[in-house]
């Protein structure tokens, strides 16, 4: 049964995770991840014309980022972010970003494309753990 | 994906709504709560609402928008408990096809998010 939220849904997507690149500086990561037409994102967004809510491609980078760095975060900020393809169902995603650990945040850049390296979204953020 | 409850004020260039977050939906668990990005979807909602409302009144059918582009995101406070949510949207700049709204999101007269976004609107 397909999962009913994303908080549910989004992290079992994330397949192929790497860590590209891990030092005292930065982190680098990629996953790829695809939606099938059933995907609960997709659900009257829009009738007729299913195309990946924006929210959808964030909640992405903060569960690949939560999946690195093994705590659960909330975004505090996020700067120059920009969609610039539509998503639809079936198509290849990867997602990757780049991130230092600022005291407790995490600041960083990120950018999701399709499998053919067309650009679908691109931002900066801020994260912060939650509290549980 | 309606997230939105209902469309409360519209006037020149601003619109207000109010959302409620039920115990279990598409933005939210029971375990983790709401999803974080939920803040900006209600935004967008609300903008998309406003919209809609105005073709409604001039008797023409709604367009089609989209998310594209985020600044100034800040998320101040999470709501201490899942209260019914106040959405604040005013137009800051119209660049045609492309819409810049300041968007807040309150719960009751606590401000919990601040953020500028830009909308991509179909011309008729």
């Amino acid at each position: 049964m397909d999962p009913k939220s994303f908080n549910e849904a989004l992290p079992l997507l994330l397949q192929n995770t790497k860590v590209t690149k891990s030092d005292e500086t930065v982190t680098e990561v990629s996953a790829e991840c695809s939606f099938t037409s059933s995907f609960i994102g997709f659900l009257g967004h829009f009738p007729g014309n299913p195309i990946l809510p924006a929210i959808v491609q964030l909640a992405l980078v903060r569960c690949l980022a939560e999946k690195i760095f093994n705590t659960r975060l909330v975004p505090k900020k996020y700067k120059r972010t920009k969609f610039k393809a539509m998503v639809k169902p079936g198509q290849q995603l990867v997602i990757s970003f780049q991130a230092s650990n600022k005291g407790d945040e995490y600041i960083g850049k990120f950018k999701i494309e399709t499998s053919d390296s067309i650009t679908v979204s691109t931002g900066n953020f801020t994260y912060a753990p939650i509290d549980d | 994906m309606l997230l939105i409850k209902e469309l409360i004020a519209r006037e020149n260039n601003r619109a207000e709504a109010l959302a409620s977050i039920s115990d279990a939906g598409i933005c939210t668990t029971s375990d983790q709560g709401i999803l974080p990005e939920y803040y900006i979807e209600i935004m967008a909602q609300t903008v998309a609402a406003a919209f809609g409302y105005d073709a409604l009144i001039n008797n023409e059918s709604p367009t089609e928008g989209y998310i594209v582009g985020i600044d100034k995101y800040s998320l101040i406070n999470l709501p201490a408990k899942w209260d019914e949510l106040h959405i604040h949207v005013q137009l800051e700049h119209d660049l045609g096809t492309v819409k810049v709204m300041a968007g807040e999101v309150f719960s009751n007269t606590e401000k919990l998010v601040t953020a500028e976004l830009k909308l991509w609107k179909q011309e008729r």
